[in-house]
């Protein structure tokens, strides 16, 4: 398949299961619902040593929030409902709750609640205070600007984490500059974040190393300046590669994202660009397959 | 007046000889033999192949005393949501379910063929409101134990190393001042141990201010309650009610008695062993042992039933402990002039509870392995095991096993698996069920003329309708006679004439008073000659007084 | 739809505990006439007091019309799903122990409205009496959740003892509003009466009239516009009480009772 003069490769990517959820943060102004966001989202581009992966969904107008304010919309994967448990208690805690005139609420309705205000309250010192409104229970712990208002518990669903694919160019600006337009119009999708720097990995991995106690190393096989002394998948051609990975709410959101992204990434090539490809594992680890051509039929 | 109960199947349990088809004969409030003279019935009851059987005696049920009105207090829900409408123009309404009101009380059992109560904790010193709270009580016959062992006065004496001559002038002296038909001992010293920040008491414990011990306390009673006559042996509520392994403490109260009669009640919550992964499990079978190798024990049994009730006991040590076992989260602990009080608990039993599964199977295997249906009574002990209203449920638990089996299928499997109750074939028989409930409570209380059909008895009548749904058959029998009047009919209740006052009065050298007086004046707020109820009090207020006789033979050691 | 029809005032209290649209749905007019209610301790049947109308058939709506309606108990007592309408007033212990649905009283409610409810929604077009949500005698807790609005005032005892949901009184409360308050959120329009939340523990009262006399065992703490205040606001809007939402903007807190657990507050205007 040729996209925009694109070799689009016959493969798939293959996903794995996640738990997910989304938190609603509020603020007084968009830029300090921003600066939770960022904050509460920071170091969360891989599980592997991050406990979460997390990003900003997208922005929310004060219409669109429980206490009428500006807020973001925040994305959070993690392989269990234990580490999710966790990671948004310690998130939550450490970025939004020290964030100045932020509130916190679940902006997921689904599957079995997770603590969270429920966990974070004992900050209160027994001067926090539960306030129950329609079918919502919120915590009300007193903060140096007034209260922080955390919703006791939030939904969580099972989610698809590490949907990806490659880009393969001429050189590392092309490259680039092809992803960035990927990651510009996947960002306008619901349901998904791509949780490494600024949407983008340079680092494809493998399984395992050379080293012991190492569980991933570099992906040899598509890093161009070794391409003559290993087993390479780059044709002689390409001297750059970057990846953009995906975890969003469901299969199809994953999806979406991904097909979405080939297209930015292809349109408009100058020819930098020389193929897409994704990165699987032989279909044997993960149960969500997402095969190139199916995406872009 | 003379009714003729006709075509029905009699069963009497006080008599010895088999089923009989026969009529049975009442004239006025007696039974009588049939006519010979040929004289007609001035009208006749169609009870073709019903089970004609006595009125029914609850041999420990709490019905009256502070602490019933406490229980109705802690749960306003239960009056709420079980109104009890007027039935007709001489009837009144009531409500309740758990801790009914007293009409609803008097009514419900006898729509159920009950025509005596026995209330089971009357503290001393609120013996005149516990009587007038009694009467209150329609159509059935009543009367109350008096709780002994805790209060100050026998434990100083006890102290004292007091004879036992002294012992039972008190004791004969206390029933009198309290028209008390039985004596009963609960958590014999653990109460006034508590007053001292005791959770617990063995029962060679002693009990720290007194020194004395709960064997010797129950000693001196049993031995007391016997000497001086009174039919019912001492009732004895075991200390650790509740506690897992306290069937130890069960059968060294057995042997505390010394050879004495003793009754020892709600066995279920007294039967329980430490085995097992829980800590928690069944010792019926010990104490069913015990009871067989003893004739001088008698058990009722306090089976749990399933759902909402009240606890309701004049054991304020236990009640403390379980406390936080309250559900609703609300309870009640109190005490009268450092003489008896009760503690308030309201309970939830669930079969999906493993040890609530298991004590219920504990109650049942207690039923079914005491093999003499006049040494075990069914009570529930209510409302601490269930209402009362839950009889009915009981009596086919115990008589028809494939019932039992599909309850026990029902409830926490590892209790099911931990009961032996799953191999239990027996079932008891309508005539087992007649000793259990009427010849067995009468003989145990001395009620001579009741709980059996012979001429001479009071007309205490109850017929049956058969029913394959023996619960049903329990819940609503056809004809219910009080006295010669027939009170409830298929359930519904049709007069309510007012049940007698059974008391017991011993006798005791008056010296004993001079020695209480003096108690009296020194510790208890009100005075000595307020005290007791005076001879005729209770008449005078309106009590029909029935006293019965204590036993010939009795004479001090 | 289902109608009752009140023939005439019943000659005392009639308690129409249990006769509500999920239990009634399943019934004919002849079910429906033999129904057992208590009028004061004697029982009666449905079909002796009211005139009752089928139309249409599957659906959880029960209307009931008539004057007199201030003699009819514990209307709506124990619904679980569906809608009830009165048309006209009802006597004490409306929706005794609700668990879900709908109740509107278009007229007044005797005392006791509300108490015992778990989940549903109240609303009364007129005044109500004493003890709205509050607690009966020997209960040890009003109402545990779900939502009232009383269009006009309440007497004394609002929320007494109240552990969970959201009684809104447009008009004025009488005394001991949010006494021994639990938690649970009171709002009120008008007026408040003297004595409010004495002995509470937590919860919120948002006075919203002319400030009340406060026991000293409040604390003041100040003037907030807190995000509380902003949901609150929220969910008034959502019951249709818009004028009254835009009434919460900044208040002043005091909590209380520092004589009780004293983790509640009162808010009212600066
Ligand atoms: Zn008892």
């Amino acid at each position: 398949m040729i996209l925009d003069g694109v070799e689009i490769e016959d493969t798939f990517a293959e996903a794995f299961g996640m738990r997910a959820t989304r938190l609603i943060v509020t603020a007084d102004t968009p830029r300090w619902a921003r600066i939770a966001g960022d904050t509460a989202t920071g170091f969360a581009t891989s599980v592997i040593a991050c406990g979460a992966e997390a990003g900003i969904e997208r922005d929310l107008s004060a219409e669109e929030t429980p206490d009428g304010r500006p807020g973001i919309a925040l994305l959070f994967f993690a392989v269990s409902r234990d580490a999710l448990t966790k990671a948004l208690r310690d998130r939550v805690g450490q970025c939004v709750l020290t964030c100045p005139g932020t509130a916190c609420y679940s902006g997921l309705d689904e599957g079995e609640r997770l603590p969270l205000g429920r966990s974070l309250r004992y900050f209160g010192d027994g001067y926090q205070a539960a306030k129950r409104l329609g079918d919502k229970r919120y915590w009300r712990i007193p903060v140096m600007d007034g209260e922080f208002v955390c919703e006791d518990t939030v939904g969580q669903v099972k989610a698809v984490g590490g949907g990806n694919f490659l880009i393969l160019g001429k050189t590392h600006r092309g490259v680039l500059a092809a992803a960035e337009r990927a990651v510009e119009q996947m960002r306008r999708l619901i349901g998904v974040i791509m949780p490494f720097p600024g949407g983008i990995a340079r680092s494809g991995s493998k399984i395992g190393s050379r080293y012991k106690g190492l569980v991933a190393s570099t992906n040899d096989a598509y890093c161009p300046t070794i391409k003559g002394i290993v087993k390479t998948a780059l044709p002689p051609s390409v001297d750059a590669v970057l990846e953009i990975v995906i975890d969003g709410l469901n299969e199809a959101a994953v999806g979406a994202a991904m097909a979405t992204g080939i297209r930015a990434a292809c349109a408009g090539n100058d020819g930098e660009i020389l193929r897409i490809t994704a990165g699987n594992y032989g279909g044997k680890l993960g149960p969500f397959h997402f095969r190139l051509h199916e995406l872009l039929a | 007046m003379i009714t003729r109960i006709a075509g029905g199947r009699i069963i009497d349990g006080a008599e010895d000889e088999g089923d009989a088809k026969r009529d049975l004969w009442i004239e006025d409030d007696r039974i009588v033999a049939a006519p010979t003279d040929g004289r007609p019935a001035d009208r006749t009851i169609d009870a073709t192949e019903h089970l004609v059987m006595a009125g029914a005696i609850d041999i420990h049920s709490h019905i009256a005393g502070g602490k019933v009105n406490l229980g109705r207090l802690l749960s306003p829900a239960d009056h709420r949501e079980n109104p009890v409408e007027r039935a007709g123009a001489a009837l009144r309404s009531g409500s309740g379910l758990t801790t009914p009101s007293t009409f609803t009380t008097g009514f419900r059992y006898a729509a159920m063929g009950y025509t005596a109560v026995f209330e089971p904790a009357m503290v001393a010193s609120n013996a005149r409101a516990t009587h007038l709270e009694m009467a209150d009580v329609p159509i059935v016959d009543k009367g109350a134990y008096v709780m002994l062992g805790n209060d100050e006065y026998l434990l100083r004496r006890l102290a004292a190393a007091a004879e036992q001559g002294e012992i039972n002038d008190y004791v004969a002296w206390m029933m009198q001042a309290t028209a008390a038909h039985a004596v009963k001992v609960v958590n014999p010293g653990g109460i006034s141990a508590f007053k001292f920040n005791a959770r617990g008491l063995e029962i060679d414990e002693p009990v720290p201010h007194h020194g004395v011990t709960p064997r010797r306390i129950v000693a001196a009673l049993a031995r007391a309650v016997h000497e001086i006559g009174v039919p019912h042996p001492l009732h004895v509520h075991c200390n650790n009610l509740g506690m897992p392994g306290n069937v130890e403490t069960t059968l060294a109260t057995i042997a505390a008695a010394e050879g004495y009669p003793i009754h020892l009640t709600h066995v279920q919550f007294h039967s329980y062993g430490s085995e097992g992964k829980r800590g928690f499990s069944s010792a019926a079978h010990r104490i069913a042992e015990a009871v067989a190798q003893n004739p001088n024990v008698s058990i009722d049994v306090g089976q749990i039933m399933f759902g909402a009730t009240m606890t309701e006991s004049g054991d304020t040590q236990a009640q403390f402990r379980n406390r936080s076992l309250a559900d609703p989260d609300t309870w009640i602990s109190m005490d009268i002039e450092c003489d008896g009080g009760c503690g308030l608990v309201p309970m939830r039993y669930r079969d999906s509870n493993f040890v609530n599964a298991l004590q219920w199977t504990i109650g049942l295997e207690l039923f079914l392995l005491v093999e003499d249906p006049w040494r075990v009574f069914l009570t529930t002990d209510h409302p601490n095991g269930g209402p009362f209203a839950s009889y009915p449920h009981l009596v086919r638990l115990l008589t028809d096993r494939s019932h039992r089996e599909d309850c026990l299928a029902q409830i926490h499997p590892a209790a099911r698996k931990a009961s032996t109750l799953a191999g239990m074939t027996r079932e008891y028989t309508m005539r087992e069920i007649a000793i259990m409930t009427r010849a067995g409570p009468a003989r145990s209380l001395g009620l001579s003329e009741r709980g059996h059909l012979a001429p001479g008895a009071v007309a205490d009548v109850v017929a049956y309708r058969p029913d394959s749904d023996v619960a049903a058959m329990f819940r609503a029998p056809a004809h219910v006679f009080k006295s010669g009047v027939e009170v409830a009919r298929d359930g519904a209740i049709l007069a309510a004439p007012s049940g007698t006052t059974q008391l017991v009065r011993p006798a005791y050298d008056r010296q004993v008073e001079r020695h209480v007086r003096r108690f009296f004046d020194d510790h208890m707020t009100i005075g000595f000659d307020h005290f007791p109820l005076a001879a005729g009090e209770l008449a005078d207020a309106g009590l029909a007084v029935a006293e019965q006789q204590c036993r010939p033979s009795a004479g001090r050691a | 739809m289902i109608t009752l029809a009140l023939r005439s005032r019943p000659p005392g209290r009639l308690s129409l505990a249990g006769v509500t649209p999920d239990r009634l749905a399943a019934l004919d007019e002849t079910a429906i006439a033999k129904l057992p209610v208590r009028l004061g301790n004697r029982q009666t049947a449905l079909g002796d007091w009211f005139d009752i109308r089928i139309a249409g058939a599957g659906e959880d709506k029960l209307v009931i019309s008539g004057a007199g309606g201030d003699r009819l108990d514990q209307v709506g007592g124990m619904m679980a799903s569906g809608e009830l309408t009165v048309e006209g007033d009802v006597g004490a212990r409306a929706g005794l122990a609700m668990t879900g649905g709908r109740l509107t009283v278009s007229g007044s409610a005797g005392d006791a409205a509300a108490t015992a409810m778990r989940d549903g929604e109240i609303r009364i077009g007129g005044d109500v009496g004493e003890a709205l949500g509050g607690a009966l005698p020997g209960e040890r807790v009003g109402m545990r959740g779900g939502t009232v609005v009383v269009a006009r005032n309440a007497q004394s005892g609002v929320g007494d003892r109240m552990r969970r949901g959201l009684v809104v009184v447009v008009g004025s409360a009488g005394a001991f509003c949010g006494a021994r308050l639990a938690a649970g959120t009171i709002v009120v329009g008008g007026g408040i009466g003297d004595h409010p939340g004495i002995a509470m523990r937590r919860g919120s009262i948002v006075a919203l009239g002319a400030a009340p006399r406060l026991a000293p065992s409040f604390a003041d703490c100040g003037v907030h516009d807190l995000i509380a205040q902003h949901l609150l606001a929220r969910r008034l809007a959502l019951l249709g009480l818009g004028t009254l939402a835009s009434r919460i903007g900044p208040l002043r807190r005091f909590m209380g009772d520092q004589a009780e657990a004293g983790r509640g507050e009162i808010l009212v205007p600066r």
